[in-house]
């Protein structure tokens, strides 16, 4: 209760010390929205602007590529586990193709794949996919030895070993590889919204931003950052934190 | 089936079992067990004593299928090589059990592995070894909430419920405390007498050697087994026991005495 109470206050002196800006003129009006104009261009963008459906096809496009993006990270990692030789061509693919930023990809993926939902769920699995890898991978390595003969010795089959014993024994670093994968899913999305515009199915935040920007409505941009934000903090403190409850906290393998 | 015929069939065989370390490179190869034999009977409980880096451990994971080796281990017969279920080691280190498992689950899972889905039956074994190293009331909570010697039990009922050939223990209460020790070495006494199982049992503790132990091995420094006895004072073991002083004696002398070795101890 006690840190929540200390992070209310911090957000509390930041809108404070954003309004006394403001008011100051520290920086040009035109840059620099008041914390009201702000709030709303926020209501604005939801009742006018159609803000709320953008924000949906967002997350419907970050939810099936954070899906695909997990499957793949785990069915990968784990194959990773079972044969040497997966394991090192798997990890030299992730140490190469971590370090390609999502929007270096967009180009060659709309010539490649056009402009649609395709394209843009493929850059969101790139961003997500390699991140979680290294984390899996690592936490895989990291399984203290007594549980990987622990379960040798009772018979556990090298399937039943990934899911019986690695996944969990390395559940904290997946969670982090998870925690990592998200926000670097709303970095590809983002950017590759920005660049893609609308594709036939619909526009996103990306594109919201992008056109708030154009009309040069600062207030629109914050607005459009401030549901990011707002996404962000309910799935770290509903999703998240409540997953590490349930598991890491509850074993007793984290503080 | 009587005790005498049982004793005909050994229940682990082991043969010239020799096992070497390289420092890496190959060049260098220190020769930690030296062509050990070995044969153990159903019913048995064989503590090996030895002096620290004598190659025990190493031989019970040989054993337990944890090690590659040179030779043969065979158990009822058959050639074994990679860990099994006939086998179920108890470690020394706590952390054995899996913290993501609650302590019944603990003992369920490896059963569930075998092959028994049944909710009802695994609960039943659940409770049933539980209830054997008293912990019966602590079968919802998770290992990081139980002390170590709560935890060396959990890890002693999940063995004994899966019913192997042979349960190997490493040093399984070596950091507990004397106290939690003694209760734990009464109470495996007990489970050893009512329960129809055979134990490898290493440690570097003579009263616990002669307290657990129908049979005692001693191993030498050099990595082979200097001394095999029975061990026939009346359980329970104490030390006001006829005949524990001399034992006592007997293997204290064994493990100080090396004279073989008092030259190579400096050398690494």
């Amino acid at each position: 209760m006690k840190s929540l109470r200390n992070q209310i206050i911090f957000i509390v002196l930041v809108l404070i010390a954003w309004q006394a800006a403001y008011q100051m003129e520290v920086f040009p009006k035109l840059m620099f929205p008041s914390v009201g104009d702000i709030f709303h261009s926020l209501v604005k963008g939801f009742a006018k602007d159609g803000l709320g459906s953008m924000t949906l096809y967002s997350m419907s496009l970050i939810l099936r590529g954070l899906a695909i993006g997990i499957v793949l990270a785990f069915v990968l990692s784990g194959l990773s586990i079972i044969s040497r030789t997966v394991y090192s061509i798997y990890n030299m693919l992730v140490s190469m193709c971590d370090l390609i930023p999502g929007v270096a990809l967009i180009p060659l993926a709309i010539l490649w794949m056009g402009i649609g939902e395709g394209t843009i769920i493929l850059i969101v699995v790139h961003s997500i996919l390699w991140p979680m890898s290294r984390s899996i991978m690592d936490g895989f390595h990291a399984v203290p030895r007594i549980y990987i003969e622990s379960g040798e010795n009772m018979g556990l089959n090298r399937v039943s070993m990934i899911t019986g014993i690695y996944i969990p024994a390395a559940f904290p670093y997946i969670l982090s590889g998870i925690r990592t994968g998200w926000a670097r899913a709303w970095r590809g999305l983002i950017s590759a919204e920005m660049i893609f515009g609308t594709t036939s199915s619909g526009a996103g935040i990306g594109w919201f931003i992008f056109m708030r920007r154009t009309y040069v409505d600062i207030a629109g941009v914050f607005a459009a950052l401030l549901v990011i934000i707002a996404i962000g903090i309910v799935v770290e403190y509903g999703i998240f934190s409540m997953i590490e409850r349930m598991t890491i906290r509850k074993w007793g393998v984290s503080r | 089936m009587t005790e005498k015929t049982e004793r005909r069939e050994p229940v682990l065989e082991v043969k010239n079992l020799t096992k070497t370390f390289s420092n890496g490179n190959g060049a260098e190869v220190s020769e930690i067990l030296q062509g050990v034999n070995f044969t153990m009977y159903p019913r048995e409980f064989v503590c090996i004593l030895g002096p620290s880096g004598c190659g025990k451990t190493t031989f019970l994971r040989c054993i337990g299928g944890f090690e590659p080796f040179e030779g043969e281990i065979s158990v009822d017969g058959k050639r074994v090589n990679s860990p099994g279920v006939d086998r179920i080691m108890v470690f020394q280190d706590f952390n054995q059990l899996l913290p993501w498992k609650s302590v019944e689950k603990n003992v369920q899972y490896p059963l569930r592995i075998q092959g028994i889905r049944d909710k009802q039956e695994l609960q039943k074994i659940s409770d049933q070894y539980l209830e054997k190293v008293e912990l019966y009331p602590y079968r919802k909570f998770y290992p990081h909430q139980l002390s170590g010697g709560m935890k060396q039990r959990v890890a002693i009922a999940k063995a004994l419920a899966m019913k192997p050939r042979i349960i190997l223990m490493d040093e399984p209460f070596a950091s507990l405390d004397a106290i939690t020790r003694n209760k734990l070495q009464a109470e495996l006494m007990q489970i050893y007498q009512k329960e129809d199982i055979t134990v490898i049992f290493i440690t570097h503790n003579i009263q616990e050697a002669i307290c657990l132990g129908t049979r005692i091995l001693v191993m030498s420094k050099q990595g082979n087994i200097k001394m095999d006895v029975p061990n026939r004072i009346q359980k329970p073991v104490t030390p006001a026991s006829e005949g524990y002083g001399k034992m006592w004696d007997m293997f204290n002398k064994a493990l100080n005495e090396s004279p073989e070795t008092s030259g190579q101890e400096n050398v690494f």
